[in-house]
């Protein structure tokens, strides 16, 4: 059993790591097209930028259809991708402790999880 | 101003990014609100990327951290809606009054190196316990934790000054760590990035819908963060002990002075 979670383990990091590196990927390009279009280092804090949606899962919906320019879409997808790092290692903490069975954990990491889903979702 | 990318480079000399990126963003100009939202995000690369370190995985303690998560999540995420409401300025004197406690911890850390092997029933209950290779060492460690009841309500706290400054609070958890819960300190590091990583989730879910959030403060912030993290690991093994020490010292302070300033200055 010690074996597989060495091996789960390893599978989560990977995916971890490979997640940031694809998410700071894609804001870089993101960012240097913005760089380029703009002209300057000046980041301006108008409306443009602001996110504003009713929580994030209508985030990730709106925004390849809204008008936006490229660099915005592919910035958004990076930090998306960010931030859905941590949402997938729980979930897979979750399946992890399903698959040994330990019921109280099981139970903790799906607090954990539905209280920050929530959260997610709501406000 | 996106020239922070730069400035997040230097910043990762082992204070923790965030600490020392918002206030450069509020140096800069950014209101400060908009800097803690940006960075909260940030911070969730830096956690998932070094707890993509193998090494570190095999060390945290996935139980413990979860426990404890439970209460970390619900105090970041009502840190970050008490910071949408409230005026910037107490902002700035609580991010100050951090600070402080972050520089007396630091300067008093003290830690065994002998593994704790007594629990209370809470702990048992909850089998809090591991072991793991210490490389330095050479040889299997075995722990166990203690006084969960205890450490739950502090990662609150540490939660609520994440959510509410947009950092990762880890010297703090860290600290709780090792006093309340006697974790060795590599397995502490460890866990307590993990954390971070969720924690920083939470905290970015509230300012998502807040309407203080920017995409484009936050995306050269993830970017910088990352790679200032890896190149500050690289700064950080050829600088002695002692230097590492001063030159963190320095910065806290003139934080610290910088923050008192501006609060004041708000009023």
């Amino acid at each position: 059993m010690n074996n597989n979670q060495k091996r789960l383990e390893t599978a989560i990091s990977n995916i971890l790591r490979f997640g940031v590196l694809i998410s700071v990927s894609l804001s870089t390009i993101g960012i240097i097209l913005y760089y380029l279009s703009n002209g300057s280092e000046q980041v301006s804090l108008d409306s443009t930028w602001n996110v504003n949606t009713k929580n994030f899962f209508t985030f990730i919906y709106q925004v390849p259809f809204s008008s936006s320019s490229f660099d915005f879409i592919l910035m958004s997808f990076g930090i998306v991708i960010l931030m859905l790092t941590p949402y997938i290692r729980v979930i897979t903490s979750i399946v992890y402790f399903a698959f040994v069975k330990d019921l109280k954990y099981l139970a903790i990491t799906s607090i954990v999880f539905i209280i920050i889903t929530l959260s997610l979702l709501r406000v | 101003m996106s020239s922070v990318l730069g400035g997040t480079i230097g910043a990762l000399t082992g204070l923790g990014g965030a600490a020392i990126i918002i206030p450069i963003l509020v140096l800069l100009g950014v209101p400060i609100k908009y800097a803690i939202a940006a960075s909260m995000v940030a911070i969730i690369a830096t956690s998932s990327g070094s707890a993509s370190s193998y090494v570190r995985d095999e060390l945290s303690n996935i139980r413990a951290a979860f426990y404890l998560e439970i209460f970390t999540v619900i105090g970041a995420i009502v840190g970050a809606t008490i910071t949408s409401f409230i005026a910037p300025v107490y902002l700035y004197f609580f991010f100050a009054f951090f600070l402080l406690t972050s520089f007396i911890g630091f300067s008093s850390s003290k830690h065994s190196d002998i593994p704790n092997t007594e629990q209370d029933k809470f702990a048992k209950w909850l089998r809090l316990e591991g072991s793991y290779y210490d490389k330095a060492l050479g040889k299997e460690i075995y722990y166990k934790m203690t006084k969960p009841a205890l450490a739950g309500p502090g990662m609150f706290v540490a939660g609520l000054a994440a959510g509410m400054l947009g950092i990762g609070a880890g010297a703090f958890k860290v600290s709780i760590h090792e006093l309340v819960l006697k974790m060795p300190t590599k397995v502490s590091t460890a866990t307590s990035n993990f954390i971070i990583g969720m924690t920083a989730l939470a905290g970015s879910s509230v300012y998502f819908s807040s309407g203080l959030f920017f995409l484009n403060l936050a995306a050269p912030l993830a970017v910088g963060t990352t790679a200032g993290a890896f190149i500050g690991a690289r700064i950080l093994r050829r600088l002695t002990n002692k230097t590492s020490r001063y030159l963190f010292m320095i910065v806290l302070v003139y934080i610290l002075v910088e923050m008192i300033y501006k609060g004041v200055t708000s009023l």
